[in-house]
């Protein structure tokens, strides 16, 4: 009988604890009004970021920047974001837009993964950002510059997907940079352009062809090689029989390092200038020419400076006790910087610290960025994605052992679209 | 504590023990089974995972052999077999992967495995993608390849046209050459550098073209054009060609993707299987071990059930046992320890209690079996008896037999001697009636006198002699009286001791308790007479005791068969018993045959045992033989007593009886009817005589009052006396009618009586007895 009464207090107790509990925890349950849907993470699950970078071949060492720029913004927040810890997985896009997609893929497989940081390479982000796009997903890259990415002429790009930003600049810019300073400071009339078929280097060419035929120079040659081309000297044949005084080749390594070199052993090419962009901007591009990369002009983006600069740079040095290959990293801080502000505004956190974020909620709050004060200057998105103020420099590879650093200084002009037009 | 409670205490604990290892059992089998549906689950995972790999590896080799077969088999038909195929089979994938996604999201699988949702939305993604690309892929090639329309046909009509329009133009043609050969390196190897020269010798081509003096303006145009179509079509095969390259390659980055998510779901499915079978393996060792403690805590509870029995049960029943073991040997003296109060308590106070009856039933059995046993000897004993009786009875039943056979053979002989005697008696009449008649009328002196009287003396013992056989052969008629048998035994005896030598002792031993017996007391005496008289002539030479014995003896109904043709009632018993020789066992069945002896010739007739059975048997009696040679002989003679008062016989003699009357007499012998009426006549009667039975009877008729008595012979021809006295009779019905016959069975006399015959006499005749009988008949008083 004792028993049977203590067992009738126990359960009372226990209904009243219930009762408690709700009152207590009144606050109605978290509910999706996203257009897409919402991510929602538990407490003690971590936040999912995918990165798409090129991690193996000649440009690893861009993707490797870029990494290093997302752990050091990483680091910045203290590994967290609304409490809950970050988590990359990081796949490699072998800087090819087939790579991008599947590589993609992979990240979007996980319905956690809020956003993509990446890509390395434009070719990659073309294909990726499409997968990305479909399904939801926002990605950001610190180091694309392909014009076709976002817009070209204020118009929407053909391979502009919605969720697409980037902080590093659109080089629709670059060519037109190029184009401008052969015509006008270097005198030159005709020019051979080599691309090789991927968006970033024909978005190169195809500027520096429209800027320079404005100008009144004319295009000898417009061809194309493929990536994994080891025999340039038809190319460079083709340039010299053109007639070309000044050969435009904004490829990717080591295709371009083929070019230079292989450049240099005909003697016909000895009086042709030559030009690439911000893809050989790298010091192992540097190391590899060596002497021979003497005279090379370069198209690339101004390099940012500045106490905030530094501050970061010394993170870097101190954190992977090296000089940064280049200064894309600092884009790619930038762009993390972006993401993670992006999602601090648009995450819901529930008491118990479950974690709600709108997928649409996240794109548009990254479209919405305005004054966003990044290590490379004053960051604002367009309805495109592009989020950076372009500012192009020519440089000269007068010291190929001042490295990449000694490269930036070296600039030799500058072309701000502002003061331009 | 009782022995129940005891057994429901040890049934509880077992009960429990039972209900442990089936709970044991339920719980192992219960995850057992679900062990079971996970390695099921896995399997099935496991399964469309290696269909999904298979299906993508068949789909990826179907679309490689496309490319390496088309060149042979062409592009048409290597698009129907291969391409194709590879394409359904990249749908097939995809089905397969969504299938496995639902399969993984709705089974309860491990944690681990529910991950490989993100593998699995990959694998799904890359089979897409790898549709898409593999369709765009065939676009491409199909844009180079296709025969007529591809863009390789169009180069090479191109290069053809080119090369048509150049011929004669031998400096030209050399060029050409050079962009040709490297068009077609480029088209086996596919370096874009190839075809970069290819572009660089058509440059060169066209600028001698444009230089060249031989070749008028409209050639030249359109050779220029032909060149220039040729190498843009060069420059669409180059880029179609990079995006095939660029295909390939995803391809493989998508296999190089997709590949470890196979494997690692399978390995993922085998882990999960693993542990599955871990999970049954463990579970099994736990329920073996579990089991096997129940079972040993059964043991240890069975053992300690067992020694709670054995204690309060065995232990007490051994006990019981070996005192009922003692009590079996016979020791009665023994004694159970009762102990607790439980029911085996009980059992030894009823076993004590038992003991004790037991002991006093021992007792009282061994006085009882002593008894018994002496009955028991008795009944042995009586059944001895009985046992010898019935052997004795079985020799008194052969002796009876030969008795049997004995009888019958007398009555025979006494049959054929009977009817010998009684022809033999009528002759003897006729000689004695004519001696007599003889001797009558031979004077006094005559010598002859002398002799008829031989002859007469002759005829006497002939006349005996008859006498004798006929008494044999129980023919004689018996003169029936009460006699005192006693009596007639001592006069016998009394006469015997004047002949018998005095060698023979002679002992009489007479029961004065005998009664009369009816019979014929001259027969009777006879009897004795003869017995004694062989008794002493057995013991002649040597002497000896002659024992004569008389008894009253009484036969029961047991005993009639020790004497046949005896019925029960008191006899008396006649032994003559002799010591002499005996009589020998093969002429024992002869003795009383008639003419049968052992004495020498003329010292015995052979008749006298004959007659004594005769006798006998006529006085319904018995007689038998008992003899030892050497030792001696015994005869046993029975005679029924007479219930009737005793008659004292008067024997005095008396004169002939006389008479006047008118007598016919009748008979076919003319010497008998001489005879008789010879004697009638001396007695005074007027007789008249007939030798023929049918003129006496006209006689009769003719004069029936002249007779005052009618004496007939029985055996006559034509008409016996038998039936002459019923017809003299129906003439007369008060005629006195005599049957004289010599030998008759017919006749017996209540047999005459009823014909009316009045007396019957038997031949041959005495005259007296004549004289009697005539007075008898005629009614006087005599």
């Amino acid at each position: 009988m004792q028993g049977f009464k203590s067992i009738i207090i126990a359960g009372l107790h226990l209904v009243a604890a219930f009762a408690f509990f709700a009152c207590e925890g009144k606050t109605p349950p978290f509910e999706c009004t996203d257009s897409i849907e919402c991510v929602n993470i538990s407490p003690e699950e971590p936040l999912k970021i995918g990165v798409l970078q090129a991690l193996s071949g000649k440009l690893a060492p861009l993707g490797q920047e870029q990494i290093r720029g997302l752990e050091l913004a990483i680091d910045k927040q203290g590994g967290q974001v609304l409490g809950h810890t970050l988590k990359i997985q990081v796949e490699d896009t072998g800087c090819t837009s087939e790579g991008g997609a599947n590589a993609a893929l992979k990240i979007v497989a996980d319905p956690q993964v809020i956003a993509i940081f990446g890509t390395t390479c434009s070719g990659a982000a073309r294909t990726a950002a499409q997968v990305m796009s479909e399904f939801g997903l926002t990605m950001i890259s610190g180091n694309n510059s392909a014009p076709f990415l976002t817009s070209v002429g204020g118009k929407a790009a053909p391979y502009w997907y919605p969720g697409y930003f980037r902080t590093a600049n659109n080089e629709e810019n670059a060519g037109k940079a190029a184009a401008i300073f052969a015509f006008q400071k270097l005198g030159i009339r005709r020019v051979a352009t080599i691309n090789d078929g991927d968006i970033y280097t024909r978005g190169l060419t195809s500027g520096f062809r429209q800027a320079f035929e404005e100008q009144g120079g004319k295009i000898v040659l417009d061809t194309t090689i493929n990536k994994g081309e080891t025999v340039m000297y038809p190319v460079l044949t083709a340039v010299k029989n053109a007639g070309a005084q000044l050969l435009f080749f904004p490829l990717f390594q080591p295709e371009g390092n083929l070019v230079l070199l292989q450049a240099r052993e005909i003697p016909v090419c000895e009086n042709i200038i030559l030009m690439s962009d911000g893809a050989l901007i790298d010091n192992s591009f540097i190391q590899d020419v060596g002497a021979r990369g003497k005279g090379m002009y370069f198209v690339g983006p101004d390099s940012p400076k500045g106490a905030r600069v530094e501050a970061v740079a010394l993170e870097y040095r101190e954190k992977y006790k090296s000089p940064p290959g280049s200064s894309y990293y600092l884009n790619a801080y930038d762009a993390a910087g972006l993401l993670f502000g992006a999602i601090e505004k648009i995450g819901v956190q529930d008491p118990d610290g479950t974690l709600h974020i709108g997928r649409d909620a996240l794109r548009r709050a990254l479209y919405g960025t305005r004054n966003f004060k990044g290590v490379t200057g004053e960051l604002a998105c367009d309805k495109f994605g592009d989020c950076s103020r372009p500012v192009f420099n020519i440089l000269r590879l007068d010291d190929p052992g001042a490295g990449v650093s000694g490269l930036q200084e070296n600039v030799i002009f500058t072309y701000s679209p502002e003061n331009i037009e | 504590m009782s022995i129940t409670a005891k057994f429901g205490l040890g049934g509880s604990l077992f009960l429990v023990l039972i209900v442990m290892v089936a709970a044991t059992g339920y719980f192992s089998l219960t995850i057992v089974r679900n062990a079971e549906k996970s390695i099921f689950i896995s399997s099935e995972i496991q399964r469309l995972v290696l269909d999904m790999d298979r299906g993508m590896e068949k789909s990826r080799r179907l679309y490689y052999a496309f490319f390496l077969q088309y060149p042979f088999i062409g592009f048409e038909k290597a698009h129907q077999q291969y391409l194709q195929p590879a394409i359904r089979q990249a749908a097939k994938v995809i089905t397969i992967s969504q299938a496995l996604k639902r399969k993984i999201e709705l089974s309860t699988v491990s944690s681990a495995l529910e991950k490989t949702q993100i593998d699995l939305n990959l694998y799904l993604s890359s089979a897409t993608r790898f549709a898409k690309t593999s369709i765009k892929s065939v676009e491409l090639v199909t844009q180079i390849f296709a025969p007529d329309r591809g863009l390789e046909a169009q180069l090479v009509g191109t290069l053809g046209s080119l090369e048509e329009a150049l011929v004669g133009h031998e400096f030209l043609l050399g060029s050409y050459h050079e962009m040709e050969s490297y068009t077609l390196e480029y088209r086996i190897i596919r370096k874009r550098f190839l075809m970069q020269s290819a572009f660089n010798s058509s440059f060169r081509l066209s600028q001698q073209i444009r230089d060249g003096k031989t070749l008028d303006r409209q050639e030249k145009e359109k050779i220029i054009r032909l060149l220039d179509k040729s190498m843009e079509i060069a420059k669409k095969i180059l880029e179609i060609d990079v995006h095939i390259k660029s295909i390939i390659n995803d391809f493989s980055l998508q296999e190089r993707a997709v590949a470890p998510i196979s494997s690692l779901l399978v390995q993922l499915v085998t882990h999960e299987v693993t542990q599955a079978k871990r999970q049954i393996a463990s579970i099994h060792r736990v329920a073996v071990i579990l089991m096997a403690g129940i079972a040993l805590l059964g043991v240890f509870v069975a053992l300690g059930i067992g020694k709670l029995l054995n204690v309060s049960i065995t232990e007490k029943l051994v006990q019981l046992t070996k005192t009922a073991t003692e009590l079996r040997r016979g020791n009665l003296d023994v004694f159970v320890d009762e102990g607790a109060g439980d029911e085996i308590g009980q059992l030894a106070v009823t076993f004590n209690v038992m003991t004790a009856r037991i002991k006093e039933f021992v007792n009282g059995l061994e006085s009882q079996v002593k008894l018994r046993t002496n009955e028991l000897q008795t009944v042995n004993e009586t059944l001895l008896r009985e046992v010898d009786d019935r052997i004795k009875a079985e020799q008194a039943k052969e002796n009876l037999e030969l008795q049997l056979r004995q009888a019958h053979k007398m009555e025979a002989i006494g049959t054929l001697a009977g009817g010998i005697a009684h022809d033999f008696n009528n002759l003897l009449a006729a000689i004695i009636g004519y001696a007599d008649l003889a001797k009558a009328e031979i004077p006094e002196g005559n010598p002859a006198k002398l002799q008829i009287e031989e002859v007469l003396k002759a005829g006497d013992r002939a006349k005996n002699l008859v006498k004798q056989i006929l008494t044999f052969s129980r023919k004689s008629e018996l003169e029936l009286v009460l006699v005192q048998i006693p009596l007639i035994v001592t006069e016998a005896v009394d006469f015997l001791r004047a002949s018998i030598p005095t060698t023979i002792d002679i002992r009489l031993d007479i029961d004065s308790d005998c009664r009369p017996v009816l019979a014929d007391q001259t027969q009777i005496y006879q009897v004795i007479l003869n017995l004694c008289t062989n008794a002493a002539q057995a013991m002649e030479n040597e002497g000896g005791v002659l024992e004569i014995r008389l008894n009253r003896m009484e036969i029961t109904p047991a005993q009639i068969f020790e004497y046949p043709d005896l019925k029960t009632g008191f006899y008396v018993k006649l032994t003559v018993k002799d010591s002499g020789q005996g009589i020998e066992k093969q002429i024992m069945d002869k003795i009383f045959d008639p003419y049968f002896t052992t004495k020498k010739i003329g010292k015995g007739s052979g008749m006298g045992l004959a007659m004594v059975h005769g006798i006998v048997k006529r006085h319904r009696g018995l007689i038998r033989v008992s003899s030892t040679p050497g030792i001696g002989s015994e005869f046993q003679i029975f005679l029924p007593e007479s219930m009737g008062k005793m008659e004292v016989m008067d024997k005095k003699s008396t004169p002939l009886l006389t008479g006047t009357e008118h007598i016919l007499v009748v008979d076919d012998e003319p010497a008998i009817v001489d005879v008789t009426r010879m004697r009638l006549e001396r007695l005074g009667y007027r007789v008249t005589s007939h030798t023929s039975s049918q003129e006496a009877l006209s006689s009769f008729r003719r004069h029936p009052d002249q007779f005052d008595l009618v004496i007939t012979d029985q055996t006559m021809p034509h008409l016996t006396g038998e039936n002459l006295a019923k017809e003299m009779i129906s003439i007369q019905k008060d005629i006195p009618i005599i049957l004289s016959t010599g030998y008759s069975s017919k006749i017996d006399e209540t047999k005459t009586e009823k014909t009316g015959i009045r007396a019957v006499l038997m031949k041959p005749t005495q005259m007296k007895e004549l004289a009697d009988c005539i007075r008898r008949v005629l009614g006087d008083p005599s």
